[in-house]
């Protein structure tokens, strides 16, 4: 007897899915232990062919279809709805954020230049020291103040103690060529 | 119209196109979940989420890889697994259901005795439930849904010896279940237990 070798086919068999083979056939007819398998097996078959034909109705309530066509429509509007708003989110935050920096950077630039140009008028100064002739007549001029090692100032015949190593803050003049006219040195107050 | 085509245009909102394919597929996603929870409203649910799914597109179907009856099984097998999973109350009703069978089993209870009646299939629709999900699944799926074994492999993702074995083993340990009160209507008859079946 070969019992195992037959039952996944007495199985096929109780499902109906082929024909047994004369082998199969001729095994059941002497061996108790298949027959009672597949006797309990097509019993099982018959169970389960009573029972899918009771569930062959079986369907979900109307609200399912209600919620799920609901869910399609929401579906169908929500990305146009989301993108347009996105975009507007965007459009705005893009501004706010631009608005701020230019507000800010403004400001910023304001208080600089405020802040230097009253440095610039409580700081004492020396006379300006001419150091170039040939100014053309109405060419432009600017005032750079920097700072300069105490030796360049005393290059440009200003007495300055060198043993002294911090930098001087000086005002050069400068005409449009680039070339350095006049130069003073700063006292700053602070 | 093929469901590929139809879920193309479920994803433009086409309400037409999916109540084809509702319609088509609901009976077959519904039962399979009520035969897997043994829960009509969880089966809603399920149903639900399947369907769902398709319409957000959270998952592809690709017809290239298989055909839309294995596709939505899977789908289905996966929530209904998830609705196991998560769900501990149906766990304690599957063990009074798995109670309420062996007692019935023990205490001679006749409820094959009408082997085709309503209790018989009430019995039956228990002793699905306290399979384990491996076992059931298949029995479900081959049994029930009466895919062939390539179909049920597909559905969830496994080898077809695999899904072989797993019926065989969940149709033994139905079998196993029934046996006594099954012994007890033959009892009843007078006949003999094994007789050779007709062939």
């Amino acid at each position: 007897m070969n019992c195992p070798h037959y039952k996944n086919e007495i199985l096929d068999m109780a499902r109906n899915i082929h024909e047994p083979r004369p082998e199969l056939v001729e095994h059941l007819k002497h061996c108790t232990d298949c027959c009672e398998y597949l006797e309990s097996q097509q019993e099982l078959s018959a169970a389960l062919g009573v029972m899918n034909r009771e569930d062959q109705d079986a369907r979900p309530g109307p609200e399912v279809t209600s919620r799920l066509l609901a869910a399609l429509h929401k579906k169908d509007k929500t990305p146009a709805r989301s993108f347009f708003w996105m975009k507007a989110a965007a459009v705005f935050l893009l501004s706010v954020v631009c608005g701020s920096y230019w507000i800010y950077f403004s400001e910023y630039r304001q208080s600089q230049s405020d802040k230097q140009n009253a440095s610039i008028q409580s700081d004492k100064t020396d006379a300006y020291v001419p150091l170039t002739y040939g100014m053309a007549p109405g060419e432009p001029l600017q005032r750079v103040r920097v700072k300069l090692p105490r030796s360049a100032l005393n290059d440009f015949g200003i007495e300055m103690n060198k043993v002294r190593s911090e930098e001087v803050t000086a005002d050069i003049i400068v005409g449009e060529s680039g070339i350095p006219y006049a130069i003073r040195v700063v006292h700053q107050s602070n | 119209m093929t469901e590929s085509e139809l879920l193309t245009k479920i994803r433009t909102g086409d309400e037409s196109a999916f109540l084809e394919l509702y319609n088509r597929w609901q009976t077959t996603v519904f039962r399979f979940a009520w035969q897997m929870t043994g829960s009509r409203s969880m089966a809603e649910d399920i149903t639900q989420d399947v369907f769902l799914l398709l319409i957000r597109k959270k998952v592809g179907f690709n017809a290239s890889k298989g055909n839309f009856s294995s596709f939505i099984y899977g789908v289905a097998r996966n929530f209904s697994l998830r609705a196991l999973r998560k769900n501990h109350r149906y766990q304690g009703i599957l063990d009074i259901f798995k109670n309420q069978v062996a007692s019935e089993s023990a205490a001679g209870g006749d409820p094959l005795s009408n082997l085709f009646g309503e209790e018989m299939t009430a019995n039956l629709r228990r002793c699905i439930l306290s399979l384990p999900p491996r076992y059931r699944e298949v029995v479900v799926l081959c049994d029930l849904h009466e895919l062939s074994y390539v179909e049920a492999a597909a559905a969830i993702h496994t080898e077809i010896g695999t899904v072989r074995s797993r019926l065989h083993r969940g149709r033994e340990l139905l079998a196993q279940k029934l046996r006594p009160a099954q012994e007890a209507q033959q009892e009843k008859k007078g006949g003999t237990p094994y007789e050779l079946p007709a062939l």
